[in-house]
Order: structure tokens, then sequence, then C-alpha cells
């Protein structure tokens, strides 16, 4: 009851629709509970879009409210409610009917798997009953860089499962461009092709692994970033920052080739047992030290605004 | 203020909360020496990192600014 009351007091102080703050909070805590109901469809990418959406929504300058188009309910009505419910439930229902091994392929990396990552996804779905068509349309007129946002967390965030599918392919390119790089630089240097490639030098040699592919690395930048938008974003250009943030992917993924290929050529040049024992510590050193690089390259252009936004 | 907070809110998140099943189990054995397996000694990269890529953002932004 206390928890209730406080969670309505939040509510009422925020700047954005309560109503779209109550359906964002409903779909959470119906995605929290289907995960508990049904463990199989355990993911917290549709959990961290939708917190995504409503902490940026509360972070936006809050014009929503003056520019609504008509009253709303503070609530979103009853019988949509209990349609969103029977929505989760019949999701339950589905997923219990499912054949065991389908619902065993969670995780897996073939097509039964990547299918049933949608249905993991779809749990957001019985969202749309809550509010009118219109209504979201408004919606996502207003809160469309914070609707953008929650669909690159929905797909990007947390991306180990794409690495290990894309892994005999990009394991090979990361070995290759090691190999290409280390080349000049120690003499006799190796390259034997394997799902993890191996780097011989003559003092050390350097198995790729997974752990290698650079994923820590997404996952640190992933996290930063989230933070730098979460306390940036009334001031950020949206457009310039989605894209900072592919720019920072690939920032990082090069940053590990070159974080790689120093270990090589360290290593093969009288640093081996230093390398050997400390990789681990400078990888995430160099992991930070890139995503600061890359940081106080695109930080000033990040917060540039638009021209149409430019004060006359 | 709200720095300060932040950073000790990331570093309270940032420690390694493997370590406290660890010593439960060498409860039993006060002299036994002690070792991070791989999963603590990434939480604990993972946290070292973060916090230098959180104190340069807010270095960033303070020099940003001022320079306003």
């Amino acid at each position: 009851m206390c928890f209730s009351l406080a969670l309505s007091n939040i509510v009422e102080k925020l700047r954005v629709p309560r109503f779209f703050v109550w359906t964002l909070l409903l779909a959470l805590a119906a995605a929290v509970a289907d995960q508990f109901v049904v463990p199989a469809l355990f993911s917290t990418a549709p959990l961290c879009a939708l917190l995504a959406c409503l902490v940026l929504a509360t972070r936006s300058h809050g014009d929503a409210l003056t520019s609504l188009p008509s009253p709303s309910a503070p609530y979103p009505v009853a019988w949509r409610v209990l349609g969103f419910f029977a929505a989760h439930a019949a999701l339950i229902w589905i997923v219990y009917r499912l054949d065991a091994s389908v619902s065993r392929a969670s995780g897996a990396l073939n097509g039964v798997g990547w299918a049933f990552l949608l249905v993991k996804f779809a749990v957001l779905a019985p969202m749309l009953v809550l509010l009118p068509w219109r209504t979201w349309r408004y919606l996502a007129r207003t809160y469309a860089a914070e609707f953008a946002a929650a669909a690159v967390v929905l797909v990007t965030f947390f991306p180990r499962r794409v690495m290990e599918a894309l892994w005999p392919v990009y394991g090979q390119f990361v070995g290759r461009c090691v190999h290409l790089l280390g080349w000049p630089l120690v003499s006799n240097l190796g390259y034997v092709k394997a799902l993890y490639p191996t780097l011989t030098g003559p003092s050390l040699d350097v198995t790729i692994l997974l752990s290698c592919s650079g994923i820590n690395g997404i996952e640190l930048f992933d996290a930063l970033f989230a933070l730098v938008v979460f306390c940036e974003w009334p001031r950020l250009n949206k457009r310039r920052t989605l894209a900072a943030y592919f720019i920072g992917v690939v920032a990082m993924t090069l940053g590990n080739i070159l974080r790689i290929t120093s270990f090589v050529v360290l290593g093969n040049h009288g640093f081996a047992d230093f390398i050997a024992r400390f990789h681990v510590n400078a990888g995430w050193l160099f992991f930070s030290l890139v995503f600061l690089f890359f940081l106080s390259s695109t930080y000033r252009w990040m917060l540039t605004p638009s021209p149409a936004n430019r004060p006359a | 203020m709200k720095k300060f907070t932040l950073l000790a809110a990331l570093t309270l998140f940032a420690t390694p909360h493997l370590t406290l099943a660890h010593e439960d189990h060498d409860r039993d054995d006060p002299g036994r020496h002690r070792h991070m397996n791989a999963s603590e000694f990434i939480s604990a990269g993972f946290a070292a990192a973060a916090l230098i890529g959180v104190v340069g953002y807010l270095a960033l932004r303070r020099r940003g600014s001022r320079q306003n």
C-alpha cells in the first residue's frame, strides 16, 4: 500500500503523461512476471528497453503535457488492462504448449533459437492494447527519439548472442587483421586457421578465444554510453547520438584488434610473461582508454543542436 | 554532491559480489589461501574500467561547462 502510494506520488511529479508512465510500468511488471512464470522467456533486452524508454521520457523537456490533443485519462482504461493481461496469459499458455525442445532452444544459435528470441520480444506486444491507436500515434510523434533509443537498446544491448552467432566469420576476421598488422613487427608470425584462430610467434602463441572478441569492450561501451545518454539526454542531438553509438561500437571493435595486435607484438619482444599474466587487466584499461578517446572526440559534436532546434 | 553520489553508487554496484559467496565457503578454513575466479576477475576489471570511464566523462563534462 505504502509502495503504491509512493509510486503514485512519483508518477504525479514526472513531466510525462501519466497514462504513458503507467502503461510502461504495467508492461515492465508484466514482462518481469512472464519471465518468472516461464523461465524460458528470460531476456533482459525487453526490460532494459522499457526502462530506457521510461527513463528517457522523464528526462525529455516535458512539453508533451501541454501539447496533448485532448484530455486523456490518467490511467489506461479497465477493459484495456483486462485485455492486456489476457494477451500475456495467452502468450504464457502458448509458450507452455510449445514442445519442450523448442523451449530448450532458448539461447541456442540455430533457427529455432532465433525464432524463440522473437517470442521473447513478444512480451512487449500486449502493451499496444493498453492505449488507443490514436494515442500511440501521438506518443510516437512526441517521444520519437525515446522510442528509437528503446529500440536500439532492445536489439543491440548486451550483444553476446550476436557475437556468438557471428564468431566463425568474425573470429577469422579478427585473426587475419591481427596477423596483417603484427606481421611487419614480428618475424615468422604464423596464422593457424581454426574456430579459435592462433597466431604463432617465436616467443608467444596467441589463441583468439570468444572472450577475446571484444564483447567485453562493447558491453563496457554500452554501459558507459547509456550513462552519458541518460545524463545529457535533453541537450543531445538525437540523430548524432544514434550515429555516435554505432561509431563507438565500431571503434571498440577496431580497438580490440589493436589490443590483440599489441599483445602479439609485445609478447614476442620479451614481454611474454607480462602479457600472459596481465592481458585481461590491460585489456580493460585499453577499452576504457578507447572509450575516453571516443567520447572526447564526439562529446561536443553530440551536444551541438540540430539546425531546426538552434536558437535564432 | 551529485557526482560524488554517482561515483559512490557505481563503486558499490561494481564491488564484485561473488567474492562474498566465496568468503562463505572460505569461512570453514580461515587460513586457506584465497583466490579470485575468472568471473570475479572480469567483474573487478569491468568495475575499474567503468570507473575510469565515468571519471573521464565527468571531467569532460566539467571542462565543457567551464568553456560555456
